[in-house]
């Protein structure tokens, strides 16, 4: 089937705006994951929560899905906080805090069906056309929805890895988490950081989720078509690394749009999953070769 | 079914017990059913009860697992439940059929999504789409053809048609049979692509249908596939000329609001004249609504609740003529023909299919309305793409 | 071989266990309690054998319902496509599922980038790309799902579900047997100094890659196993719900609610969760069911954070302490 560029382009512009939420959601994975060593799957959970209050708030109170941030970020960092020092009191380790994450998981959905409903909530009919209709850049066509998702995992990143690289406290936790003990000798207060972090990335949760709701139908299971993506892009990008997470699920979806336009979209997932697999996979050889070339003795891989 | 209002149905009670998805991915609908069942065993304990017993509605939570559901119905056989009604969905119908079949009962199903899959004589689905088809392979074929003949009464045959199916047993097997009597009939195929069921991003097929622009867009469609997809088209841009989604929730459907005009949808009843003109229909209609409402579902009775009232009505108007036992009334309902809501069903084809209750709904003025075949339709189709 | 004492206890529990389940539940059992039965074997069976690998060596698989569900498909396959007794797709379902973890472990063990989270990753995305081909190859699925049940009505396996269940109590034995080796042997002992320090294991002579590759292929192997039976059970597959990513979720679940410092622990966990969740079902709520199984395991595991065989451990080590200091 032949595809104009114009398509081409038009699919991997919609492909940087999703990985761009994507991007988004995994920021705060990918920092509780790297800096507090815990693959946090209550994260989604959060995100779906902060969607389903948006879209409470935007039509119980007609509110401006942006207004609504005012509310949601602060109740997610104080929600973040709690369930960190719930975590703390029990003295939870990896394996622990991963069973738990996974229950909460569980709970979550279930709550969220009690609350709203188990059939799909879809926020567009209270959305000002300002927001749902596209615009035209050149011949591309561009939805605000879209542009928010951008703009709000630019701040959010941008923040993050500012934070992170150029403060104090951002050393402190990148001290924290190269050498727990050493850190804390020197200062650095580990359960306050732990404490903040999980705050800031339930308020990023919180963020993302009014995203989501922007952008799509809610359903309670919704999170459990996001761990593919959401977790491969934390990996892919180094964990702990916003940036690194936020280009990671750019690349993902521009792939699996690419991909969906040429050739059989159902094949979508395994392609974008396989070339993941060989990039790691080849790395060694990569490295190998890399070696050979600069050095010109074989390092054992 | 008649009724003696008042009378307080007393002693042991008649229990059905059921299975239903009501939690998980499938509890929207799942609800819908234990909404429709809880309405029926009310209904009939107000006239009065069966034979004077009170009816009695057990049901269990298979959690939209069809492993659950199977121990389930072995549970509740093993409480010895007098009857049983099928769940929601065909991976968990066929894991039902186990137990139930070997025990001896009858299996009344509402939508079971794999009619082509052999149950057996046990098997009444009120979900007639098969139309009399005596081979598992051509269970679909009925269904195609009706939405090909309601085009074609519009005067405008589709020239051209673009296939977006989702990976699920039963829209790939209606997309199929969709594709192959479009073709037949001369309309070219512009397309035909899968997706994952759960796609959220549609951007990929919204830019592959736009730059063909068919007169026809045929989604195979589940759930909020319809909302996804046509904020992809928003997104790019692009109106389609005419959509027709196969099994999308209809919650999908009214979210589109004003976008829902003049989208085609397969059904087998809506609410309104002809088949809504009974006081059957009625009194069903308003005790719905009141309680999906109650409990944030969809409140209008269209293909689940009609199919799961007409599989109640399958059950018990079997009870009443041959009693409370199972074999009896599988034997009766082999020999004859039940009125339900959404037509009169009878249980002579593959698989005991033996009607065609094949619809096609349009959304006109904001409404769903039965636009064909003309015997049951509430308003002529509106196709001009 | 003669049995190490240390092994011929466990042993001998798990046998008595096994054989006791095997004679008295298909023979006094309801049709209801075989089939829960049933199930919740199959369960122990996924739980020890993700233990008996991650748990042991500390790379958490994310991805052992694919071994599972690719059991189950190539069981289908098996019985659909020719007319070979139920041992042979019971085979056939191991074998495949064993080599999918053979390609995927030696070419995932062979980098150390490759330890901890990484691992994780790569389960996760080979769960994807298998549920993504089986999903569109029609010899094993395509799509349209396969109707299992039309197949094996005539055979021995799908005459009844006590067939099945003694199927599975034998795939019970089996894996309780691997897992007591692999936590009692010098097999198990390489395999917690991986877990403990991976370059010091390796300094030491320990040959971690085949080490890990060798019980990874088990571990999925047996999985593999499971899944034959299951498809049986089941009657239908389709993708959906064979691959559903609950199901590697619970299994890790059951394992670190029973606690990975004995053999048994997986055990205890599956039974914990299974029992639970079929309790609340007939509670008439079916949403606050799953809530409060959920808040259970919350509970549970912040009293007793590794597990409760590690609580079980911990207090008989206390009495021994508490016993001889006197």
């Amino acid at each position: 089937m032949s595809v104009s560029t114009l398509a081409l382009a038009q699919t991997l512009l919609n492909g940087v705006f999703l990985g761009c939420l994507f991007g988004t959601i995994a920021l705060g994975l990918t920092m509780k994951w790297g800096h507090l060593g815990v693959p946090d799957f209550f994260h989604l959970s959060l995100t779906l929560l902060g969607a389903y209050l948006t879209y409470t708030l935007v039509t119980e109170l007609l509110w401006s899905p942006f207004l609504t941030l005012v509310v949601t970020i602060p109740v997610f960092f104080l929600l973040g906080v709690a369930v960190q020092w719930f975590f703390h009191i029990i003295k939870a380790e990896a394996f622990t805090s991963l069973l738990l994450t996974f229950a909460l998981f569980i709970v979550t959905e279930s709550v969220v069906s009690m609350i709203w409903s188990p059939d799909l909530l879809s926020l567009r009919r209270w959305l000002s056309d300002d927001l749902t209709q596209s615009a035209k850049v050149g011949d591309l066509s561009v939805a605000p929805i879209d542009l928010v998702a951008l703009v709000v995992a630019l701040l959010l990143v941008g923040a993050s890895a500012y934070a992170l690289h150029r403060t104090r406290w951002g050393r402190a936790v990148q001290a924290m988490r190269q050498d727990g003990q050493v850190a804390e000798a020197f200062g650095v207060q580990i359960v306050p950081i732990a404490l903040v972090m999980s705050g800031l990335a339930a308020g990023s949760a919180a963020a993302a989720g009014m995203v989501v709701a922007l952008k799509m139908p809610l359903t309670p299971g919704l999170p459990l078509h996001w761990i593919g993506v959401v977790v491969v892009a934390s990996l892919l990008g180094g964990l702990g690394r916003p940036l690194g997470a936020l280009v990671a699920a750019i690349m993902l979806m521009m792939i699996q749009n690419a991909w969906s336009l040429w050739f059989p979209p159902q094949w979508a997932p395994a392609v974008t999953f396989g070339l993941l697999f060989a990039f790691l996979a080849l790395q060694p050889v990569v490295r190998m070769v890399r070696d050979r070339f600069t050095s010109g003795v074989a390092r054992v891989a | 079914m008649e009724c003696e209002e008042g009378a307080e149905p007393a002693g042991d009670p008649i229990v059905v017990g059921g299975s239903l998805s009501l939690t998980g991915a499938l509890a929207p609908t799942g609800k819908v059913h234990d909404e429709v069942a809880q309405i029926v065993v009310d209904w009939v304990n107000d006239c009065g009860g069966i034979d004077g017993r009170p009816l009695e509605w057990k049901v269990l939570d298979d959690q939209s697992t069809p492993a659950q559901v199977t121990s389930n119905y072995e549970r509740l056989i093993g409480d010895k439940v007098d009857l049983v009604m099928g769940p929601y969905g065909g991976a968990a119908t066929l894991a039902g059929a186990g137990p139930v079949s070997k025990a001896g009962y009858a299996y009344p199903t509402a939508t079971n999504g794999a009619p082509d899959k052999l149950i057996g004589d046990n098997h009444f689905p009120s979900w007639q789409i098969g139309g009399g088809a005596s081979e598992p392979s051509k269970m679909f074929d009925a269904q195609a053809e009706t939405l090909v003949e309601a085009l074609e009464s519009s005067g405008n045959a589709p020239k051209t048609a673009f296939y977006a199916n989702s990976k699920f047993p039963t829209t790939l097997s209606y997309g199929s049979a969709a594709e192959k009597a479009f073709e037949a009939a001369g309309t070219k195929t512009a397309g035909s692509v899968e997706y994952d069921m759960g796609t959220t991003d549609f951007s990929s097929i919204a830019t592959r249908i736009a730059s063909q622009d068919p007169d026809l867009v045929y989604l195979g469609a589940l759930g909020a596939d319809v909302t996804n997809i046509y904020q992809a088209f928003d997104a790019i841009g692009y109106t389609p000329k005419t959509v027709y989604a196969a099994l999308p929730s209809p919650a999908s459907i009214e979210g589109l609001g004003d976008q829902a005009e003049g989208i085609l949808v397969s059904s087998i009843y809506e609410n309104h004249a002809p088949l809504g003109d009974t006081d059957i229909a009625r009194y069903f209609a308003k005790a719905f609504s009141d309680g999906a409402k109650a409990k944030d579902l969809f409140p209008l009775v269209e293909t689940q609740a009609a199919a799961g009232f007409g599989a109640w009505q399958i059950l018990l108007t079997a009870v009443s003529e041959a009693g409370v036992d199972n074999a009896k009334i599988i034997d009766w309902l082999n020999a004859n023909d039940v009125e339900t809501l959404a037509g009169t069903v009878s249980f002579d084809g593959y698989n005991n299919y033996g009607s065609d209750f094949n619809r096609v709904t349009q959304v006109q003025d904001g409404k769903r309305v039965l636009v064909w075949p003309k015997d049951i339709a509430g308003a002529e189709i509106s196709y001009q793409p | 071989m003669s049995l190490d004492p240390s092994l011929r206890r466990p042993l001998a529990i798990l046998l008595a266990g096994v054989v006791l389940a095997m004679v008295v539940v298909p023979a006094f059992g309801t049709n209801f309690q075989v089939t829960f039965g049933f199930q919740f074997l199959i369960w122990i069976c996924l739980a020890l054998s993700w233990s008996m690998f991650s748990g042991n060596s500390g790379y958490a698989s994310f991805g052992h319902g694919v071994f599972f569900g690719i059991g189950t498909y190539i069981a289908a396959a098996v019985l659909r496509e020719t007319d070979l007794p139920f041992v042979v797709a019971l085979l056939a379902a191991g074998v495949v599922a064993g080599l999918l973890a053979l390609v995927v472990g030696l070419a995932v063990f062979a980098s150390p980038r490759f330890a901890g989270d990484l691992f994780g990753l790569i389960t996760l995305a080979m769960a994807f790309i298998v549920m993504t081909i089986v999903s569109n190859v029609s010899f094993l699925d395509g799509g349209t799902g396969v109707f299992v049940r039309e197949h094996v009505t005539d055979m021995w396996i799908g005459s009844s579900t006590r067939h099945l269940f003694i199927v599975a109590a034998l795939l019970v034995l089996l894996c309780g047997v691997v897992s007591i080796l692999a936590s009692t042997t010098r097999w198990g002992a390489a395999l917690r100094s991986i877990r403990d320090d991976e370059a010091v294991a390796e300094s030491l002579g320990v040959p971690t890659y085949r080490y890990k590759v060798v019980t990874f292929v088990i571990s999925g192997a047996l999985a593999g196993l499971a899944g034959a039976p299951q498809a049986v059970y089941l009657g239908y597959v389709e993708v959906g719900t064979v691959f559903a990513l609950t199901i590697p979720l619970f299994v890790i679940m059951m394992a670190i609610l029973g606690g990975m410092t004995s053999w048994w622990g997986p055990v205890v966990g599956a039974a914990v969760v299974v029992t639970l969740r079929e309790a609340l079902l007939g509670i008439g709520s079916p949403e606050p069911a799953q809530v409060i199984v959920g808040l259970s395991l919350v509970a549970v595991i912040a009293v007793m954070p590794h597990g409760i065989s590690g609580f079980v451990s911990r207090l008989s080590s206390l009495k021994t302490v508490r016993g001889g200091a006197r």
